[in-house]
């Protein structure tokens, strides 16, 4: 980004960027080293360089959905290398599925990244639009809520059958 | 059941946090969108995640005694109520046992009500008592935001025993005792060995008439024989030091001669004790028979280098630990003064004393230095003078070598004894 920026010739948000990028670049070598804690001011300092970038330039950018990915896709596969220091062996299928796991996580933060890019666009659109768009998320996070409690609940036995 | 927080939980929280803030400081929905999945996750993690219920959790060892050298399997059966997205299965190994087949940590996917196994086939090269049996278990949530530890304790002894040296002749005891054994008594009676020929006297017994020397001779003349006694042996190990001698220490050798010795002995129905003679004294009365053999080895395997700077001689050990008539011997790498001195007392109060010095000099070249070079010719000397004194008060001694033979160092002990007896005789 800061190369990108400075090609652009943007002279005073140089600085800035060319910081946050080390900043972000330091912390997730230094939580590849083994200190997972620097991962995340490091995944932050990117996600403000991207920030900073994007300060002034307009409505929200497309992108911002595959910085999401880029984002959560650093900090899974830091864990993971850090999981893999570990002298525990794993066996193929557990490798697959955090495969598999991390393909989900990218996707769904795309596609995630993509309706909110998108309900920031209709933000500027009809109050009617913007008012169904938040009643149907409202009715979308209480229907998640739902299906998690009695997922939750639905394996344990009832007060009757412990006594 | 100990559930505690991954690192990704906080760091995710932190992440959400610091954008969505940002977002609302800088008026950049770009800043939603990144905190976005850190927030689905974390929030998809907290309602859904449950810690684990294990129906199976088990251990099974192959079996708990062995050879050294030998190999087990343990197996280690897991089975949930639920799904179970990782599951670490961690055996934590002591530093000297070997990974034949298999991993001692092991990570994988555990799908609801189907049983796991993970086997591991382990390998002792050295003898001893292994705690093994401690599993720790370790399942990841879903989304990986808890991590619940368990552990089953599970800890049983495994015990090595040490390898016995195949043993075709043991130093013979000068003296045998009461009961019958396979050793020839040197006084006559009742037995199978001829002694010698002598007058009949009224009250022998007539089978015992040699007719072919009584017609021979024109009178007539019995036949005497040896009677097959049994003796009593105390094993004298010194555990005062420990030495590495190339691919094992003086100790690890010494444990390994002492126990093949005594199995010879026990089958040969004699009466064997075992003085362990170190930092910790130990010892045990001399006995027969198989049992004894496997006191022996237990007590072999507790065998340790206690340092001690105490002094010690033969006074601190029991008295019916040396019966008399008995024959001390041994096992010793003759480096403390203590054992030394020990084995001088021993022979100066009579007792039939024989030694295998379990050598700790590493076969190799000579040092390049000459200053090591002097001192390991020093070192040697020292040693030749040693062995030259205690050869002097009538105790044989034979240099056994890593590497060598254990039969090569016994028969020189019984060689030299049978010389000495010539000479003294």
């Amino acid at each position: 980004m800061a190369i990108a920026s400075a090609a652009t010739g943007d002279g005073p948000r140089l600085g800035w960027l060319w910081a946050l990028g080390l900043i972000g670049v330091a912390g997730t070598a230094v939580g590849l080293a083994g200190w997972a804690g620097a991962t995340w001011w490091g995944v932050i300092a990117l996600g403000a360089e991207y920030t900073v970038l994007r300060v002034g330039r307009g409505p929200v950018d497309v992108g911002a959905a595959y910085v999401a990915a880029g984002s959560i896709l650093v900090a899974e596969l830091v864990m993971w290398s850090l999981d893999a220091r570990s002298p525990v062996v794993e066996r193929p299928d557990a490798t697959i599925r955090r495969l598999t796991h991390l393909a989900v996580v990218a996707l769904g933060t795309l596609v995630l990244g993509s309706l909110i890019v998108s309900a920031g666009r209709i933000a500027h659109g009809p109050a009617l639009t913007r008012t169904l768009a938040g009643a149907l998320c409202a009715v979308a996070i209480l229907a998640v809520v739902a299906w998690s409690s009695s997922a939750r609940t639905s394996g344990r036995p009832s007060p009757d059958e412990t006594s | 059941m100990t559930r505690h927080p991954s690192p990704k939980l906080a760091g995710y929280a932190s992440v959400a946090g610091v954008f969505l803030v940002g977002a609302l400081a800088s008026g950049r929905p770009e800043l939603v969108v990144i905190a976005a999945p850190f927030l689905v996750i974390l929030v998809a993690g907290l309602l859904t995640t449950e810690a684990p219920e294990w129906t199976t959790l088990a251990l099974d060892v192959e079996r708990d005694r062995l050879i050294e050298g030998e190999a087990i399997t343990l197996t280690v059966t897991i089975d949930a109520e639920r799904d179970v997205e990782r599951v670490e299965v961690v055996l934590p190994l002591p530093g000297d046992v070997a990974v034949d087949d298999g991993d001692a940590a092991l990570a994988f996917h555990l799908p609801a009500k189907r049983r796991c196994t993970v086997s591991v086939r382990l390998r002792f090269p050295r003898w001893g008592v292994y705690p093994i049996g401690d599993v720790h278990v370790r399942a990841h949530d879903r989304l990986d935001l808890f991590r619940d530890d368990d552990r089953l304790d599970a800890r049983r002894p495994v015990k090595v025993f040490p390898r016995e040296e195949a043993l075709r002749a043991i130093v013979r005891p000068a003296r045998t005792q009461l009961h019958t054994g396979n050793q020839v008594a040197r006084r006559v009676g009742g037995g199978i060995e001829f002694a010698e020929l002598r007058p009949f006297v009224p009250g022998d017994v007539v089978r015992s008439i040699d007719w072919k020397a009584t017609a021979r001779r024109g009178s007539p003349w019995v036949r005497e024989r040896h009677p097959e006694r049994n003796t009593d042996v105390v094993l004298f190990l010194d555990t005062f030091s420990d030495v590495w001698t190339g691919t094992a220490t003086t100790v690890e050798r010494a444990v390994r001669a002492t126990a093949s010795v005594a199995g010879v002995y026990l089958e040969r129905r004699d009466r064997v004790g075992l003085v362990s003679f170190g930092g910790v004294l130990r010892w045990l009365m001399p006995g027969m028979g198989i049992r004894q053999d496997y006191r022996i080895l237990e007590a072999l395997l507790d065998t340790e280098v206690a340092l001690s700077y105490a002094w010690k001689g033969i006074e601190v050990i029991p008295v019916r630990t040396l019966p008399p008539k008995a024959l001390v011997l041994a096992v010793t790498p003759l480096l403390d003064e203590r054992s030394v001195g020990a084995l001088f007392d021993l022979r100066g109060r009579g007792f039939d004393v024989g030694v295998i010095d379990v050598s700790p000099v590493v076969a190799g070249p000579e040092p390049d230095d000459p200053i090591d070079r002097l001192a390991s010719r020093i070192w040697a000397m020292e040693r030749d003078r040693l062995h030259r004194d205690l050869r002097r008060i009538g105790v044989s001694v034979a240099e056994w070598h890593n590497g060598e033979d254990l039969q090569r160092a016994v028969w020189e002990v019984e060689a030299s004894r049978r010389s000495a007896r010539l000479v003294y005789a």
